[in-house]
């Protein structure tokens, strides 16, 4: 099937991972990889842009609930932006929006951070 | 037992008495002077029989067939020993004076003519033995002619014996004759066939090819053992044969002088060759050493499947036949993009954590890049090597051979090192990459069979979780009157966790359940085993759907890993009075189709999925809604497998073309409406495979009661 990349890219203390293709049960290693990198690096302003992203399954979203917790217990968040239709209806069928703060572009995101301090 | 034994020595005592009687006969004619001719050809005979006798004994015995050439020329210095110490012993106690000037000599006294026979004796004891020694290392390797050359030689000296002994002609090869004599015809004869046994024997000792197989240390030892042994033939016949030997016997004097002959002339010719092959016996060792080595190896990896005993194999070899000092083989881990020591030799532990921790070292990078051999033949001040050193200062060489698969990518390096610097030629280079190709096939195998146990064990759990799941789904469609229910469920190759129930069926109605698990296989199995267990524990107690929901989320969360999650929805549908009470936990939407309007509409109440939240969130989102039905509408449930089956443009099936079949095939009963879907779902499929697991429910409200 088709591939996935993640390019990350920090702006001050918040960090933009970039992800395109197809976010499934088999490209979520990388994924998690990457979101793993920065909680490391005590990276803990997450922004994960969904702008070239096609296809996202629930392994998918997995990967998120699977950082919040720890990521929120450091006083940073994951904010998602930019999704298309299609992936936003998956994350809305699953009720993720009431968990995650999802934006529309990426400079709404940044103002989610520095509202919160 | 005795009787046996003494049938063993019976040729021995043959030999013995037939001596005993040449000896008589000796003395006879000493003391009577007394010559008859036809005596002399007895006595000649009885030599001749002797021989014979002594051969056809020899050939029963383990010497005879000895083709172990250490043993061989271990035996032959023996005897040639013992040879001389009887000679001595003879020598001390009997006098060896022979007179008479002309050929043969006769016995001066008593005491000469003892010392003349038993001469004899121990040259037909001694010299057959180490004859048939020297025959079993000419046949060592057989060549085209060499049994004609043996054959030819034997024949020849046979002749001669008979000849010299019939006419008494010393052969020689000084052709001092003139064609009117007799005599000298007689001389012609026996001087031309002593000279072509003489060809014969400088053939057979050119057949020394038994020198070429032996080890660098025993070329060595052999060399110097042949020196003495040459000295001692050469020695032997003039310190004992020459005169007493002919005077006894003429046909047993020419064997001996023949015999000599062929003794001195192999014995130097040997001596010659291994002379001549201690230059390269080290290379000649090597190669040999090369060879059997390889043959080793390929053989291990054939048989033994164990990666680790076939690197400890490469190690240890490449160490032996390159008499390294140091061996290690450092494995690469691709992703890591590290390298660790696996196999090592003569390294302490602290020496190869070292080298593990710094594993990104300077050789490394280059060979990883490169993938090609490093030789370090000497470290000079400057050398970017010079790291290594740091390391081990006792290093000063080094050879580096990346392990290359067949499709070629990078395995490990196989590293050795020398304590002394030019330690690796080229031909060292190529044996180490011999050996890395070796290690390449052992690496491959090691990671098919892994892959192959992975395959099985993965199949293995793909059945469990496919008969979890196919056990745990409803085997029975519910009954209920003024409703037809049917259900589809198509299982993907990985299991998907789809999962779906009927609860507390009556003739009012019906409770239903469908869900999806996150995640695949066994994991996704597990749990839709444990939300059937608790769905159905619930639902005998709780009614509404929204409460069974938030129940089942308040005990599912807990023992739920953080990534995994179940989406749900739980429906209650009463026949009185046609509502459908429904909540809706991150599930699909429910699709109605409602016959007045002839029209679908999407059901999608707000809800989050089980197992993300552990009961705040959840119960303050999810809303339980009502929704009215009347005769002839359909309700269809399903999960994100139909919606999101994709063909092979990658495009989803998605809910409008699933509500358009519906709308279209609404007026057929349940069971043709769910052949509809199948249909159309697979028609849009066209042989592509499902990724996940498809499950449908259908409920269609009859139209009359």
């Amino acid at each position: 099937m088709s591939g996935f990349t993640v390019e990350r890219s920090d702006k001050d203390d918040i960090s933009v991972l970039y992800i395109s293709g197809f976010l499934d049960l088999h490209t979520v290693p990388k994924f998690e990889e990457a979101v793993q990198n920065l909680v490391n690096e005590t990276h803990f302003k997450i922004i994960v842009n969904f702008q070239k992203l096609d296809y996202i399954s629930s392994a998918g979203l997995g990967v998120f609930m699977g950082f919040i917790e720890e990521i929120r217990e450091q006083e940073g968040d994951i904010v998602l932006c930019c999704m298309s239709d299609r992936v936003y209806k998956v994350f809305d069928l699953l009720g993720f929006p009431a968990l995650f703060k999802i934006v529309s572009n990426e400079e709404e995101a940044m103002q989610k951070f520095n509202s919160a301090g | 037992m005795k009787r046996f034994n003494l049938r063993s020595y019976l040729p021995i005592i043959l030999i013995l008495i037939i001596s005993l009687i040449a000896f008589i006969f000796d003395v006879l004619k000493f003391y009577s002077s007394v010559d008859i001719q036809s005596w002399s050809y007895i006595h000649e005979s009885l030599a001749f029989i002797n021989m014979v006798v002594y051969y056809l004994y020899l050939r029963k015995r383990p010497l005879f067939k000895e083709t172990d050439v250490k043993t061989i020329i271990k035996n032959f210095g023996v005897l040639l020993a013992a040879l001389y110490i009887l000679v001595l012993l003879n020598k001390q106690f009997l006098s060896g004076d022979f007179s008479g000037g002309a050929f043969p000599l006769e016995p001066d006294n008593i005491s000469s003519l003892v010392y003349a026979n038993s001469m004899s004796l121990i040259a037909i004891l001694f010299f057959i033995p180490m004859l048939l020694l020297i025959r079993n290392l000419i046949t060592y390797k057989y060549k085209k002619r060499t049994k004609l050359y043996l054959t030819g030689a034997v024949g020849l000296t046979v002749f001669l014996m008979a000849w010299t002994a019939v006419f008494k002609i010393a052969p020689d090869i000084s052709f001092d004759f003139s064609l009117n004599d007799t005599n000298s015809i007689l001389t012609l004869i026996s001087n031309s066939v002593f000279m072509l046994s003489l060809l014969f024997f400088f053939i057979l000792s050119t057949h020394t090819s038994w020198v070429t197989h032996l080890r660098k240390r025993e070329k060595a030892s052999f060399f110097i053992l042949s020196a003495i042994l040459i000295w001692l033939i050469i020695y032997i016949y003039g310190f004992a044969f020459d005169q007493a030997v002919p005077a006894h016997s003429i046909a047993l004097g020419i064997f001996t002088n023949s015999a000599w002959l062929f003794l001195t002339f192999y014995s130097t010719m040997a001596g010659l060759n291994l002379m001549m092959h201690l230059p390269t016996a080290r290379i000649f060792d090597r190669k040999m050493n090369e060879i059997s080595s390889l043959h080793d190896l390929s053989r291990a990896i054939s048989v033994d499947t164990d990666f680790h005993s076939i690197v400890h194999l490469v190690i240890e070899m490449s160490a032996d036949v390159l008499e390294t000092n140091f061996t290690w083989l450092e494995v690469y881990n691709q992703e890591e993009q590290t390298s660790k020591v696996t196999a090592s030799n003569r390294l302490t532990q602290r020496e190869i954590a070292a080298l593990s921790k710094h594993s990104n070292h300077f050789i490394n990078n280059q060979i990883y890049s490169e993938k090609k051999v490093v030789v370090i033949n000497e470290f000079t001040k400057d050398s970017p090597y010079q790291q290594i050193k740091f390391w081990k200062k006792e290093i000063e060489s080094l050879a580096g051979v990346p392990i290359i698969g067949s499709d070629g990518n990078l395995f490990g390096i196989l590293y050795t090192a020398k304590t002394k610097r030019y330690g690796f030629d080229p031909d060292d280079v190529n044996l180490l990459e011999a050996y890395a190709n070796q290690a390449a096939i052992a690496f491959e195998n090691a990671e098919l069979m892994a892959k192959s146990l992975e395959r099985e064990r993965m199949e293995q759990e793909l059945q469990i979780a496919r008969e979890v799941q196919m056990r745990l789904l409803p085997q029975d469609t519910a009954d209920v009157p003024g409703l037809q229910v049917e259900t589809l469920t198509i299982t993907a190759y990985e299991v998907g966790g789809d999962y779906y129930d009927f609860y507390s069926i009556s003739d009012r109605g019906l409770g239903l359940i469908i869900g999806d698990v996150s995640g695949k296989g066994t994991s996704a199995a597990f749990y839709m085993a444990e939300t059937k267990g608790i769905i159905l524990s619930l639902a005998e107690s709780l009614t509404r759907p929204a409460e069974i929901l938030k129940k089942a989320n308040k005990i599912l969360y807990p023992s739920m890993e953080k990534k995994a999650f179940i989406s749900m929805l739980a429906a209650r549908w009463d026949a009185d009075t046609k509502i459908l009470h429904f909540a809706r936990a991150g599930h699909c939407p429910v699709i109605h189709y409602a016959s007045a309007s002839k029209n679908t509409i999407l059901l999608q109440p707000p809800g989050l999925a089980i197992g993300l939240d552990e009961g705040r969130i959840f119960d303050q989102i999810l809303k339980e809604t009502e929704h009215q039905t009347a005769a002839g509408d359909i309700l269809a449930f399903y999960t994100d497998g139909l919606s999101e089956a994709r063909n092979k443009n990658d495009e989803e099936f998605g809910e409008q073309r699933l509500c358009d079949v519906i709308r279209e095939n609404a007026h057929l009963d349940a069971e043709a409406l769910k052949q509809a879907i199948i249909d159309t779902i697979l028609s849009f499929l066209d042989g592509q495979a499902l990724h996940d697991d498809l499950t449908l429910v259908l409920l269609k409200i009859n139209d009359l009661k």
